[in-house]
């Protein structure tokens, strides 16, 4: 029973570790941006292709990572309840008839942030520790 | 001459994708490649009615059998990012058909501008979109299901448009309102237990509306087509109609016009509603084809959906079903015994666009990776009598019957 006990113990220190340890993502845009912060369902649309502009109608430009990077996978999980492989599939339905998918793809995190300093219609996520004063929050996620 | 043409683009088509690796998807190169497939083996239980995916096939899957032709198909799409407004698409899709050819394996080859955040114009073919599915069925990996429900979709054959449509997109009450009108025509092969037939259709013109709030999304459908050939089937039987003197058939003539297809309008209509809820997935379509032709029934069909998803796995089950009139002969003062070859075809030919069946489903997909999906489906069908449209036939077989098929798909984006 007393190892029992310790075994439950130990699983539940590991899962209140691990949950602390996923760091808020924070939805960035260019500081010159006019949109203060948007809302789930805001983020949503954008990210996943279904009305990607700001909410004043002004064209957005989301920022992706490549590949399976764990930012990804957290931040669709945190937005759309879905791992990567359905959000694939539903952006596989927009490829495939034709509709652009409007997204401009960087290798890392701070090839991102660069590019998002760069560009007024940028907007995309990253770690908080990564904020910086040339960024504007939108959104956190995780928090 | 002209199929070794066609291998040798292939070929250029399949090393360009090579070249440019799975990676491009993901890339901002003005010319992007992509595509998806399905590998699928089907089994079926029944010796009289054999499955297929469509009535396009002309093949089908009976008792015994394994098969790898009705579900396996490889899509591949290159999209040119011409400017900063202007694309440009081609897609085609190799599978097996009656008559392939480089037409048919064309799905999507359009120009497309986008005017503004809320405008877009396509020319050129692209997909119809005249139910839920009818856009993107083709690609396994985009739902759940191993297999859109054949209830619905099994029954349409046509996989392009080429025409244009015009697409309005809006925030409205907190969620999106997307409207689509588009206009053209199309051709297909529809296949019979002894026939092929192709069916143009042309003057298609419809509109999509939806509207897209955080978890959940509704549509609604309609589209208008009228048919511009006429089938070699319905013409030889209107014929041999209209040479029975009216000694052995009152209104031959009159009845055997009946028969002809051409010129007649069909409509299709669909509504459908999706809504995701923690784990849960919940969808339904109900759909409506109504024709002028008296050879086309009015036929109500639908589908509603539940799956459940366990990390990277997702159960689910599915009910389908398609109900439709089913025609007996019961011409007034007509010599039965001496015209039964003539009666029996036309029996046939009025019952031929006429399904009746449903269809429980239960099955199993497992994302093995981001990109690739297992899904394995039972289906159990119950087809009522003479109501077998969606399946091949052997021995000219009508009765009721109940038959179990297994799916199982592997598929891809990439």
């Amino acid at each position: 029973m007393k190892q029992f006990t310790k075994t439950i113990s130990l699983f539940l220190l590991v899962l209140c570790f691990s949950i602390q340890a996923q760091e808020p993502i924070a939805v960035v845009v260019n500081k010159a941006n006019p949109v203060d912060q948007l809302t789930r369902s805001e983020l949503i649309d954008l990210f996943m292709g279904k009305y990607v502009a700001f909410p004043d109608d002004s064209k957005a430009m989301p920022v992706e990572l490549k590949g399976e990077n764990d930012l990804k996978v957290n931040f669709y999980q945190n937005l759309v309840g879905m791992p990567l492989s359905r959000v694939n599939a539903y952006w596989s339905r927009l490829r495939f008839t034709g509709r652009k998918r409007v997204a401009i793809f960087q290798a890392n995190e701070a090839d991102l942030v660069d590019y998002i300093i760069a560009n007024e219609q940028a907007i995309g996520y990253v770690p908080q520790s990564l904020i910086t004063e040339d960024l504007k929050v939108v959104y956190i996620l995780n928090e | 001459m002209f199929l070794a043409q066609w291998k040798k683009f292939l070929c250029c088509f399949l090393l360009l994708f090579v070249s440019s690796a799975t990676a491009n998807q993901e890339g901002n190169d003005p010319i992007q490649f992509s595509g998806f497939a399905t590998i699928g083996a089907v089994i079926s239980d029944s010796d009289y009615y054999g499955y297929r995916k469509t009535v396009n096939s002309d093949e089908a899957v009976y008792s015994g059998e394994i098969d790898f032709k009705q579900h396996s198909l490889l899509g591949l799409q290159a999209d040119w990012n011409i400017s900063s407004n202007f694309d440009f698409v081609y897609q085609g899709v190799i599978r097996d058909l009656p008559e392939p050819s480089f037409d048919r394996y064309t799905t999507l080859a359009f120009l497309s501008y986008q005017a503004n955040t809320n405008w877009s114009i396509r020319v050129g073919r692209t997909a119809p979109d005249i139910f839920l599915l009818t856009e993107y069925r083709d690609v396994d990996f985009s739902y759940i299901w191993a297999t859109a429900p054949n209830e619905v979709y099994g029954i349409v054959p046509y996989r392009s448009l080429d025409g244009a449509d015009v697409t309005y997109s809006q925030r409205a009450m907190g969620g999106i309102f997307t409207s689509k009108f588009f206009t053209g025509k199309s051709s297909a092969e529809i296949s019979g237990s002894e026939v092929a037939e192709e069916i143009k259709i042309e003057d298609v013109f419809g509109l999509s509306l939806s509207f897209d709030y955080f978890n959940w999304i509704i549509s609604a459908k309609h589209s208008q087509v009228t048919i511009a050939n006429e089938p070699e089937s319905n013409v030889l039987l209107a014929s041999h109609i209209s040479q029975v003197p009216d000694i052995l058939w009152p209104n031959s003539q009159e009845f055997s016009q009946s028969v002809l297809m051409k010129g007649h309008r069909v409509n299709y209509s669909s509504v459908s509603g999706q809504y995701q809820w923690n784990n849960w997935l919940a969808t339904a379509e109900l759909s409506q084809i109504s024709s002028q032709s008296e050879v086309i029934p009015k036929i109500t069909s639908g589908y509603s959906a539940l799956s459940y998803q366990i990390d990277t796995h997702q159960f689910y089950g599915v009910y389908a079903f398609a109900d439709s009139r089913t025609y007996r002969f019961d011409e007034p003062g007509v010599n039965e015994q001496v015209l039964a070859k003539l009666i029996h075809a036309t029996n046939d030919l009025f019952n031929f666009f006429a399904p009746n069946q449903q269809t429980f489903s239960l099955g199993w997909r497992w994302d093995m990776t981001n990109n690739t999906a297992l899904s394995l489906q039972w289906n159990h069908t119950a087809i009522e009598e003479m109501g077998s449209t969606l399946w091949l036939k052997k021995e000219d077989y009508k009765d009721a019957d109940e038959v179990n098929t297994v799916l199982l798909t592997l598929s891809m984006v990439f």
